[in-house]
C-alpha cells in the first residue's frame, strides 16, 4: 500500500527529481574541480551534503505544492482504505528514498573519480542527521500549518540559519567537519536521526489525524 | 431490513455553521437521496461520516461496525464518488487507478477494464484532460470495481449534461439490481431523484428535517392552486410556500383532505420533490408565513 503512495509522490515530482539528480551528479564534481587544492576540508563531500540537503528541501516544497494544487485528492485517498498514517509515513519514506539515491549517486562518483574523496558511513551518517533534522522539523509543521505557512517559514528559517552557520562550524567537533568521526559518535548520530524521525512521524500523524480534509 | 448506515446524534461545529444532532438510518437495498440547498450541510455530513473531518460527538455505524474502531474494514466495503476534481490531475487514469486499487483487497481489474471500455475512457490519458462528465464516469469506474456494498456520492450529477446524468442513473440502477446494496446520493438537483430514489433525507441549516420514503412523501404532498378570495385564516396554516398573483395563488400542502373540504374549487396536483423540499426548509416556511 505504502509503495503506491510513494510512487504517486514520485510521479508528481519526477521532473524536479531528475533536475535535482543531475545537480547532485555535477555539483560535487564542479566544486571539487574548482577548490579541491585550496580547501581544508573535502570539498566534494561538503558539496554533496549541501546538494542533498537542498534537493530534499526543494522536492519537499514541490511535493506539497502538488498536494496543495489537488487538495481534494488527499480527501479521496482517505475515503479509500488508506489511513492518514499511511499517507504521512509514505512521505517520510519517499524523502528518505531521495536521501538514499543521493548517497548512491555520490558513492558511484567517488568510485569513478577517486580524487573526489571517499564515501562511507562517516559521510552518510552526518548527512542522514542533517536530512532527519530537515524532515523532522518540516513535516510536522507542514501537517499542522499547511503549505503556504511552512513554505515561507522554512525559507526564512534557512536564510536565518545561514547566518548562524559560521558560529555553528566554530563550535562543531573538528572531526565532524573533516569526516574523521569516531564509531561512537557515528552511532550516536545515527540513533539521534532515527529517534528524531520517529518522534517527528508520530507528531505528523497526530496533526494529520485532526486535519479537516476539504 | 438491515441497516447499512446508522448515524446517531452527530455533531460538528465550525465558526459559522454546525451540524446539530444529525440522526438517520439507511436500510439495505435502498437508493437514498440526501437533499438540501447549497450550504445546508450535505457535504459536511458526508465528510464527517467518512471521517474526512473529525466529529465532535455522535455514533457512526456502517454494516453494524463502528467507524471509530473499524474504519479500514468499513472502507473496504464502500465506494466513494466525489464530484469532478478529487484526483491528481497530472496522473494518467491508469496511474490513479493503481493508487486506488492497491488500497483494496478485493480489487477487480477485469471489472475496471470493462467500465473503461463502456465509458470509452483511454487509460493512458491524463486526468486533467478529461471533461467533467468523463471524470465522473472514471470516478464511478473506480468506485464500482471492488465489489462495494454501499456507494456514497457527493453531488455526482452537478454540472453534468442530461445524457451523462441519464447514463449515471442507469448505472446506479444496474448496481442496485445485483442486490444487498445501497446508495447514498447527495444532490440539490432533485429531478434526478424523482426517477431513482427510494428514500429521501432532507437537511437544512445543519439539521435533519425529515427522513421518509419518497413514494409516501409524494403521496402526501400536493400543489394547491386556487382563487385568492378562498385564502382564509383557517387554511393559511395548512399551506407552505405560498405565492400569489393577480390570477390566483399556488402553494404546497400535506393536508390535501382538509384543503379539499375548506376549498372545494381549489385544484390539487401532484408535487415534485423540489416542491416538497422548498416547503420544508426555513426559507419556504418564512415565505408562507409572510402571506398573513
Amino acid at each position: 500500500m505504502l509503495l503506491q503512495l510513494i510512487k504517486k509522490d514520485f510521479l508528481l515530482t519526477w521532473k524536479y527529481l531528475v533536475l535535482m539528480a543531475a545537480l547532485c551528479c555535477f555539483y560535487p564534481l564542479f566544486v571539487h574541480w574548482q577548490i579541491s587544492d585550496t580547501a581544508a576540508v573535502p570539498a566534494g563531500t561538503l558539496a554533496f551534503i549541501l546538494m542533498t540537503f537542498f534537493s530534499i528541501l526543494f522536492v519537499l516544497l514541490q511535493a506539497f505544492q502538488k498536494e496543495a494544487m489537488y487538495p481534494r485528492a488527499a480527501a479521496y485517498l482517505c475515503a479509500l482504505p488508506y489511513s492518514r498514517r499511511d499517507l504521512v509515513l509514505s512521505k517520510y519514506l519517499f524523502f528518505l528514498g531521495i536521501y538514499l539515491v543521493c548517497c548512491l549517486i555520490y558513492w558511484l562518483e567517488t568510485l569513478i573519480v577517486p580524487g573526489l574523496g571517499s564515501f562511507g558511513l562517516s559521510e552518510a551518517v552526518p548527512v542522514l542527521a542533517a536530512v532527519s533534522l530537515l524532515l523532522g522539523l518540516y513535516l510536522p509543521v507542514q501537517y499542522r500549518f499547511g503549505y503556504e505557512f511552512t513554505k515561507y517559514f522554512f525559507m526564512f528559517a534557512i536564510l536565518g540559519t545561514s547566518f548562524l552557520l559560521p558560529i555553528l562550524i566554530k563550535y562543531l567537533p573538528p572531526e565532524l567537519l573533516s569526516f574523521q568521526i569516531s564509531p561512537g559518535l557515528l552511532a550516536a548520530l545515527f540513533l539521534f536521526s532515527l529517534g528524531l524521525l520517529a518522534a517527528s512521524a508520530a507528531a505528523s500523524v497526530h496533526f494529520y489525524k485532526k486535519a479537516e480534509l476539504t | 431490513m438491515k441497516s447499512i448506515l446508522e448515524v446517531r446524534n452527530l455533531n460538528k461545529s465550525y465558526k459559522n455553521f454546525s451540524l446539530r444532532n444529525i440522526s438517520f438510518s439507511l436500510p439495505e437495498g435502498c437508493i437514498t437521496g440526501f437533499i438540501g440547498t447549497n450550504g445546508a450541510g450535505k457535504t459536511t455530513t458526508l465528510k464527517t461520516i467518512l471521517s474526512l473531518t473529525p466529529k465532535e460527538s455522535g455514533d457512526i455505524r456502517f454494516f453494524g461496525m463502528n467507524m471509530d474502531t473499524e474504519e479500514r474494514h468499513i472502507k473496504e466495503r464502500l465506494g466513494v464518488v466525489f464530484d469532478g476534481g478529487s484526483f491528481y490531475g497530472e496522473l494518467t487514469l491508469l496511474e490513479m487507478k493503481a493508487l486506488a486499487a492497491s488500497s483494496y483487497r478485493s480489487w477487480d481489474e477485469k471489472e475496471f477494464r470493462r467500465y473503461l471500455e463502456r465509458f470509452s475512457l483511454n487509460p493512458r490519458q491524463k486526468i486533467h484532460t478529461l471533461s467533467k462528465g468523463m471524470r465522473m464516469k472514471y470516478a464511478l469506474a473506480l468506485a464500482l470495481s471492488h465489489q462495494a456494498e454501499f456507494l456514497i456520492m457527493d453531488e455526482p450529477t452537478s454540472g453534468l449534461d442530461p445524457l451523462i446524468r441519464r447514463q449515471l442513473l442507469d448505472i446506479l440502477r444496474e448496481y442496485m439490481n445485483r442486490g444487498g446494496r445501497g446508495v447514498f446520493f447527495s444532490t440539490h438537483i432533485t429531478s434526478d431523484l424523482d426517477q431513482l430514489a427510494d428514500m429521501l433525507v432532507l437537511i437544512d441549516h445543519g439539521k435533519i428535517v425529515f427522513q421518509e420514503e419518497k413514494d409516501s412523501l409524494l403521496e402526501r404532498y400536493r400543489i394547491v392552486k386556487g382563487d385568492i378570495k378562498e385564502l382564509s385564516g383557517d387554511v393559511l396554516p395548512l399551506l407552505h410556500n405560498l405565492s400569489q398573483t393577480a390570477f390566483g395563488f399556488t402553494a404546497v400542502t400535506d393536508q390535501a383532505g382538509e384543503i379539499q373540504k375548506a376549498m372545494p374549487d381549489a385544484i390539487l396536483e401532484r408535487a415534485s420533490i423540489e416542491d416538497i423540499m422548498l416547503c420544508q426548509i426555513e426559507g419556504g416556511k418564512k415565505y408562507a408565513a409572510s402571506a398573513d
